[in-house]
């Protein structure tokens, strides 16, 4: 590798591994409130919260979905949303104390001594301007304009962008996320910070590309002695990348101390939680034979095959119309009592081909025969046989369940369809049953969506898919949405579903460890092909395809989990 | 459960934890219960207009009456709003007018929301073609202005009232379709129809049980807003001579008469025009009132920033 | 994983500046592009006229004066093609249309097509001035609107321009013409086509522009003020008035030049309305008589006119509204 262009004044205080350095943040009793109504009473949301990120050294932040963590981070970049102030504490940035400097000293003082990444590199960045312009006005004040030509170009060098020239004249919407990302560091470089806000850097984007990023972040905080904060919900990304970690929930600080201390051994209970509800620590309910992984499936009847499906989608772009292969020549077998994982990153299709298998989409080519014949050949009387045995479970909790509609109402529609002889009562029966048994309270029959939280909605979206007594659910990252600890309440209700019910699984998810839980045989999509498949512990022991084992070294957590 | 292999099995999983629903995603919780204290006041100026002009025959004279003896009188307690040229009474010619002005309102919106809604709901659960058909067609007639439409057809077929009320209908129908249409894509290709498909409903199905119940509360703010714009450009057509003929009273038309008096009776103009001011400011009121009630904000821009 | 290549500097900084800012700003594709959707626009309201001609029965009687003779109008007949079948009498209206002849103005005399014409520039002070003064005021309005943080600021001035939404532009006219004119008298009541005489109308249309661009803009402000861009442009430490300008106001210009141009065709008809109130000599005017005189060859002319305008004003704004949205164009 060549020596790193000279570019970004290397601070002396880089600190050694394990060598305490000053901290160029401190946080000391920092309390946020919201004032929601505007009338200046103030709710806490944030309580009591101190930390310290020495120079040098990479401090987690974790939590769970509203535990904070975010508005802590935004707080410190002076960033809080307009009805949320912060009402104790103090912030020291830098050698110096930000809360009660004059608003517009405070800014000035922040700008220059803090840069922020946040999660969607796109939307973060000015889609009207071209990232040239954008890095420019990230520069400090008083660059005349032949430095800052240099400056934007050296930026972009530093943060890895290959075609550096290209990249300035684009425009944000013309570049990928990953690259974008790039671009949202480089930026928060730009003013020489002593702090870098990483507010879930990588959650937007694919594991490799998260790896990448990641990776620029480290190299980054070695070269340059930046503090890095790293605000993210997931574990593996913080065991891997930070040196300490304070682990955040309901507002305050309930544990910290150095990340492999807190992992290893975790005193406070929720931590404890946490951990255990991280899908590589879930028990595995596995029906009975399948799980030891000595006996083939392979006798069993298949029960679902596509053929050389093709699907392509016209595409507009700056550059025209194009056409973008979703599929390109699958082929698949899910045979009944199986559960197939379908991995893959943003693009790799997974998700058409699950939305071809339930009729949400067409193939242009190629055939998908369900018990045998083809969809397009069936018969009516097939075609009503694989609409109610063929269920979908969403991947969004939220647009899944019609707003309007309670939940009984929303369970009723299925039932009216494929019972309809039931009457009113045996309706209602099986109406509580079904939310029995996603574990739901049957008083929960008249709320409306908007009265759920997540993970409750996604057992409605389950409860749903099981009221036709599918044989086959097709799961669309069924959890991807969820908190950790939701996720894994969800996991395990799938799981034991699946051995009460007898049901087949076509699982699609990106993430390996989810996939690993549920399910024994894993198949990995790349660009619209199936680059690997078979066994699930096989695959991902022994990756024999380059993109498979590039894929599976991308995952976080690794050595921890 | 003898088919269940060993851990884990006897699943101890507690509920779902008390996950604070943090700033509820309810799609409601902006609206309103109802619609306010303007949207009150507007729906009662609507009720109030329309009674009076639809009571009109029963109270007040003859609009056409002319009476030489009192010309071009300013308002008194004989003639609250003064009479015109022929001396005829300004206020039996507003009520009358209004009646005709109302009519032909009344009957464009309600074609024009309808033709409107029918385009949306077609385009939305037929996708495809009919989808791009229906919205090639508004971009169609967004492309030729109503006012140009209004010269075409009033100059060339004649200004009665079918006439009239096709120039207005044309002129007014993309409002409604386009408010629904965004709102029914939107709709359609939310997850919760997906699944409804995947269920097993078809299309009518869908329509019934999500599409439909979701449209009309804005079908209501639509309708508002077409009646609105109807009412305006049917004065205007009046105003500019190209619609209600003389000597049928009509509010437009009467403010263009009443112009030429502007010096010396200002008031043969300024009434039928403070009339459709009136009704159109209680349409909008409506309108507003019903949108903070359903929609979560102002109708016009609701609709038009799709 | 290993660590991303670093690429070596640079030794030559970007020299694309120059060469792109002599490039079209926006593609001649996509010009190209919306003129055609333009002249289809005006092909739509030809054929419309023609059979509205059409629907009359036969149309050489409206095209000639009332006193004409049978066998002009026998002669017209079969000149304009009215006794042939359909198709080809509307490829005869077409290539006539195409060729600039057009029967001569009863009203006038003559070619109707100079008659027209000569009313542009007319139109064309007023519309800009119009637009000028409303775009300013709309703009202020939904600025005010979106951003005061004093409900006064915030809540009235947005209150009055939609509430003028309720009035129609004839009677905005008059009214400004009964206080202004009548009872102050500071301005003409009728337009004699000089400065003074161009206020009232000015106004008067400005006004029909006013509560769409207020409302519009106000939505699109709003938008942007929470887009997540506006918070990276933020924790760059900008000053106030350069994240205003540059970052939220330049991003909202996009939408609402977009709805304002999907709504230019009721802005037209406010156009006309004002020409008529004021007896401005524009082509509003022109074509709001020729229809009371039933001078249907200059109401063909004026319709074409028009929507001939009425492309080329949606052209502007495409192409503005795509110069000053990126993603537009793609």
């Amino acid at each position: 590798m060549t020596a790193p262009p000279r570019l970004l004044t290397v601070t002396d205080s880089a600190a050694a591994p394990g060598e305490a350095a000053e901290p160029v943040l401190q946080l000391t009793g920092l309390t946020i409130g919201i004032d929601p109504r505007g009338g200046g009473a103030l709710d806490p949301i944030v309580t009591g919260v101190s930390l310290q990120v020495p120079a040098g050294r990479a401090v987690g932040l974790v939590g769970e979905s509203g535990s904070g963590k975010t508005l802590t981070a935004l707080a410190v970049a002076g960033l809080l949303p307009p009805a949320v102030r912060v009402v104790a504490g103090g912030i020291e940035l830098a050698g110096r104390e930000v809360t009660g400097l004059p608003q517009k000293e405070a800014r000035a003082h922040l700008a220059a001594s803090v840069g922020v990444v946040f999660q969607n590199p796109t939307a973060s960045l000015n889609p009207r301007m071209r990232i040239a312009a954008q890095l420019r006005e990230a520069l400090p004040a008083g660059t005349t304009r032949r430095q800052a030509r240099e400056r934007v170009a050296e930026l972009l060098v530093a943060v890895g962008i290959p075609d550096v020239h290209k990249t300035l004249g684009a425009f944000p919407h013309e570049l990928s996320g990953g690259l974008n990302q790039r671009v949202v560091i480089a930026m928060a470089l730009a003013r020489d910070p002593k702090v870098l806000l990483a507010d879930e850097p990588t959650t937007a984007l694919d594991v490799s590309v998260q790896a990448q990023v990641l990776d620029l972040l480290d190299e980054l905080r070695d070269r340059l002695g930046l503090g890095v904060l790293l605000v993210s919900h997931d574990i593996g990304v913080i065991a891997d990348r930070t040196d300490d970690v304070y682990v955040m929930s309901a507002g305050q600080i309930v544990e910290s101390g150095s990340t492999a201390e807190v992992l290893r051994e975790p005193r406070h209970d929720y931590t404890r939680q946490l951990l255990a509800a991280m899908p590589g620590r879930l028990d595995a309910v596995r029906p009975v034979g399948r799980a030891a992984g000595s006996e083939d499936p392979a006798d069993e009847p298949a029960q679902l095959v596509l053929e050389d499906v093709r699907r392509t989608f016209g595409v507009r772009s700056s550059a025209g119309r194009a056409q973008h292969v979703a599929l390109d020549g699958v082929g698949l077998t899910v045979r009944r009592g199986q559960a197939i994982g379908l991995v893959g990153e943003s693009g790799s299709g997974k998700t058409t081909l699950a939305r071809i298998v339930v009729g949400l989409e067409r193939a242009d080519s190629g055939v998908v025969s369900y018990e045998g014949t083809p969809l397009t050949r069936h018969s009516r009387e097939q075609r009503r046989r694989w609409r109610r045995e063929v269920q979908y479970v969403f991947q969004d909790p939220y647009s899944s369940l019609d707003p309007r509609l309670t939940v009984a109402q929303t369970l009723r529609e299925p039932l009216e369809i494929h019972h309809r002889a039931l009457s009113r009562h045996e309706l209602a029966a099986r109406i509580d049953s079904l939310l029995d048994e996603v574990e739901l309270p049957r008083a929960f029959r008249d709320r409306h969506p908007s009265e759920l939280s997540g993970g409750q909605r996604q057992r409605v979206g389950i409860a749903r898919a099981l009221a036709t007594e599918p044989s086959l659910i097709i799961a669309d990252e069924p959890v991807s949405a969820l908190d950790l600890s939701v996720q894994a309440r969800i996991l395990r209700l799938l799981a034991r579903l699946r051995v009460e019910r007898n049901l087949t699984y076509l699982f699609i998810s990106h993430d390996l460890a989810v996939v690993r839980y549920l399910c024994e045989d894993l198949v990995v999509l790349r660009q619209g092909r199936v680059v690997e498949q078979g066994r699930t512990d096989d695959v991902l022991h022994h990756p024999e395809n380059p993109y498979t084992r590039a894929l599976v070294e991308a995952v976080p957590g690794r050595t921890f989990a | 459960m003898s088919l269940v292999q060993a851990s884990g099995v006897e699943d101890t999983t507690p509920p779902d934890p008390p996950e604070v629903v943090a700033s509820p995603p309810d799609r409601r919780s902006g609206h309103r219960r109802t619609i306010g204290v303007g949207g009150r006041f507007g729906a009662a100026i609507l009720v109030a207009v329309v009674g009076i002009t639809l009571l009109a025959p029963l109270t007040s004279g003859d609009p056409l009456a002319q009476n030489f003896d009192a010309i071009l009188q300013a308002p008194s307690s004989a003639h609250v709003m003064g009479t015109d040229e022929l001396g005829r009474d300004v206020l039996v010619r507003v009520v009358f007018g209004g009646r005709t002005a109302l009519a032909i309102t009344a009957v464009s919106a309600v074609v024009a929301s309808a033709l409107g809604l029918a385009l949306a709901l077609l385009g939305a659960l037929f996708g495809g073609w009919v989808d791009a058909l229906t919205g090639r067609l508004a971009d169609v007639q967004l492309a030729v202005p109503s006012i140009v439409l209004a010269i075409v057809v009033l100059s060339f077929v004649g200004n009665s009232f079918v006439p009239i009320v096709l120039v207005l209908v044309l002129g007014s129908w993309v409002l409604t379709f386009r408010v629904i249409r965004g709102h029914a894509r939107a709709v359609v290709r939310q997850q919760y129809v997906e699944a409804a498909r995947v269920v097993g409903s078809g299309r009518f199905g869908i329509a019934r049980r999500h599409l439909v119940p979701s449209v009309l509360p804005l079908l209501a703010v639509a309708f508002t807003l077409n009646a609105s714009s109807a009412l305006l450009l049917e004065s205007s057509l009046g105003y500019l001579g190209l619609g209600v003929q003389p000597p049928e009273p009509d509010w437009g038309q009467m403010v263009a008469a009443g112009q030429a008096q502007i010096f010396t009776a200002p008031w043969i103009a300024l009434f039928p025009g403070l009339a459709v001011v009136l009704t159109a400011v209680g349409l909008q009121l409506l309108g507003d009132g019903l949108a903070e009630r359903f929609v979560g904000g102002p109708a016009l821009e609701r609709g038009l920033a799709r | 994983m290993s660590v991303p290549p670093i690429v070596p500097a640079p030794t030559d900084p970007p020299r694309t500046t120059v060469a792109r800012r002599l490039r079209a700003p926006v593609g001649w594709r996509y010009i190209g592009g919306r003129l055609l959707t333009g002249l289809v626009a005006v092909w739509g309201a030809v054929t419309l006229v023609f059979f509205a001609l059409y629907a009359t029965g036969n149309p050489a009687i409206l095209l000639v004066p009332p006193d004409a003779p049978p066998d002009e109008i026998a002669r017209l007949t079969h000149l304009l093609g009215f006794d042939r079948p359909l198709p080809v009498q509307y490829a005869h209206f077409l290539a006539s249309v195409l060729s600039g002849t057009f029967p001569d103005s009863i009203r006038y005399g003559g070619d109707p097509l100079p008659i027209a014409l000569e009313k542009i520039p007319a139109s064309l002070a007023l519309g800009l001035a119009g637009l000028l003064i409303g775009a300013l005021l709309g703009g202020l309005v939904g600025y005010l609107s979106a951003t005061a943080r004093s409900a006064w600021l915030g809540r009235v001035p947005l209150g009055l321009a939609v509430s003028i939404e309720s009035v129609p532009t004839f009677f905005v006219g008059i009214v400004l013409v009964i206080v202004f004119a009548v009872q102050l008298g500071w301005f003409p009541v009728t337009s004699a086509g000089d400065a003074s005489s161009l206020v009232l109308p000015a106004l008067t249309l400005a006004f029909a522009f006013v509560p769409a661009i207020a409302r519009v803009f106000r939505t699109a402000l709003l938008d942007v003020l929470q887009a997540e861009h506006i918070r990276t442009a933020r924790a760059k430490g900008l000053p106030r008035h350069t994240l205003a300008w540059r970052h939220v106001i330049a991003n909202s210009l996009g939408t609402t030049l977009n709805v304002v141009g999907i709504q230019a065709g009721v802005l037209l008809g406010g156009a006309v309305v004002t020409e008529s109130v004021f007896g401005w000599p524009g082509i509003g005017q022109l074509s709001v008589n020729a229809v009371q005189n039933r001078d249907y060859p200059l109401v063909i002319v004026c319709v074409l006119v028009i929507s001939l305008g009425f492309v080329l004003i949606n052209l502007v704004v495409d192409v503005l509204a795509a110069i000053v949205e990126p993603r537009l164009r793609s």
